[in-house]
């Protein structure tokens, strides 16, 4: 590699610098608004996906208005799950059958969640849903560990 | 192993241009759900990955156009490299960890991270180097 094709280099990386956020510029100005703290929506999947916290799930929970889906593997949640908690796993993708997609609700709340904080499959279920038509879903990022933590009802082998 | 055939080299930046523009153009198109997938690695602060996600398509896109148009060939040649050796390295650390996740190597056509892509990779990294190691197309042209 000679001079001249490091200074080509620069060059390509640079221009591809300024094409890519002068693109993403909407994104980069959302990014710094703080939008993707939990995860990266398009501006249409954000309108349709509301971010909640264990207070907001608990009374989604109390007062039926939603159907709980959990999106870990089978082993996780046979372990343990919010109750009543439909197991749509999501840890591998593509993994959500047509039948499983027929078996969920239209005009309940979809309230998803996974281990907690760190884990992404429940916004990860949470895209595939929306792009499947789904539109009130709710992404519970405390997920399993503030449900358990806090005491609230649970189903599986940790009862 | 190397191949010096001209026509063979002509084909090997055809297939090695054509992958980055059309997988750049991919990501271009869904940045949202690009920087989804990098974010499921569980490896990238939040800031890299959206630089990434703006970047990198277009360092795909500008270099695999370069390679065609055979205008800065060795240098866009040795970009598409470094980025075909660091998938190659992500993808067998994600296969370690064992994570199952979408590689996002084709944005919205993306498939799982598996061995296969390993081989998908391998053989594009093997078409560059290839194209590195050839002196100048050009001397050949003429001899």
């Amino acid at each position: 590699m000679t001079k001249k094709h490091i200074q080509q280099i620069v060059i390509i990386i640079l221009a591809s610098t300024l094409v890519g956020l002068a693109w993403n510029a909407r994104s980069v100005q959302r990014y710094f608004k703080g939008e993707f703290e939990r995860g990266f929506l398009s501006t249409e999947e954000s309108s349709a996906i509301i971010f909640i916290s264990l207070p907001e799930a608990e009374s989604l929970f109390a007062s039926r208005e939603a159907v709980f889906l959990d999106s870990r593997s089978i082993g996780t949640y046979l372990q343990g799950y919010i109750q009543e908690a439909v197991h749509v796993p999501f840890e591998t993708v593509f993994e959500v059958t047509d039948e499983i997609l027929a078996s969920l609700p239209h005009d309940k709340i979809l309230v998803i969640y996974c281990d907690g904080l760190e884990c992404q499959s429940s916004i990860n279920l949470a895209r595939y849903l929306f792009q499947k038509g789904f539109s009130n879903l709710k992404v519970f990022f405390g997920g399993w560990m503030d449900w358990k933590n806090a005491g609230l009802p649970v189903s599986g082998d940790d009862d | 192993m190397m191949i010096k055939n001209r026509y063979i080299l002509h084909l090997f930046r055809a297939v090695l241009g054509g992958v980055f523009i059309w997988s750049g153009i991919l990501k271009v198109i869904d940045p949202m759900g690009f920087a989804q997938d990098i974010s499921n690695y569980r490896i990238f602060p939040r800031i890299l990955v959206l630089l990434t996600v703006s970047v990198l398509p277009w360092i795909e896109i500008f270099s695999g156009t370069l390679i065609m148009v055979r205008k800065w060939t060795r240098s866009s040649t040795w970009i598409l490299s470094a980025l075909l050796i660091f998938f190659l390295v992500l993808i067998s650390v994600t296969l370690i960890r064992g994570i199952d996740i979408n590689c996002g190597c084709f944005g919205p056509l993306s498939k799982k991270v598996d061995y296969t892509l390993i081989l998908t990779d391998s053989v594009l990294l093997f078409l560059s180097l290839n194209l590195l190691t050839v002196k100048s197309s050009r001397n050949i042209v003429r001899s």
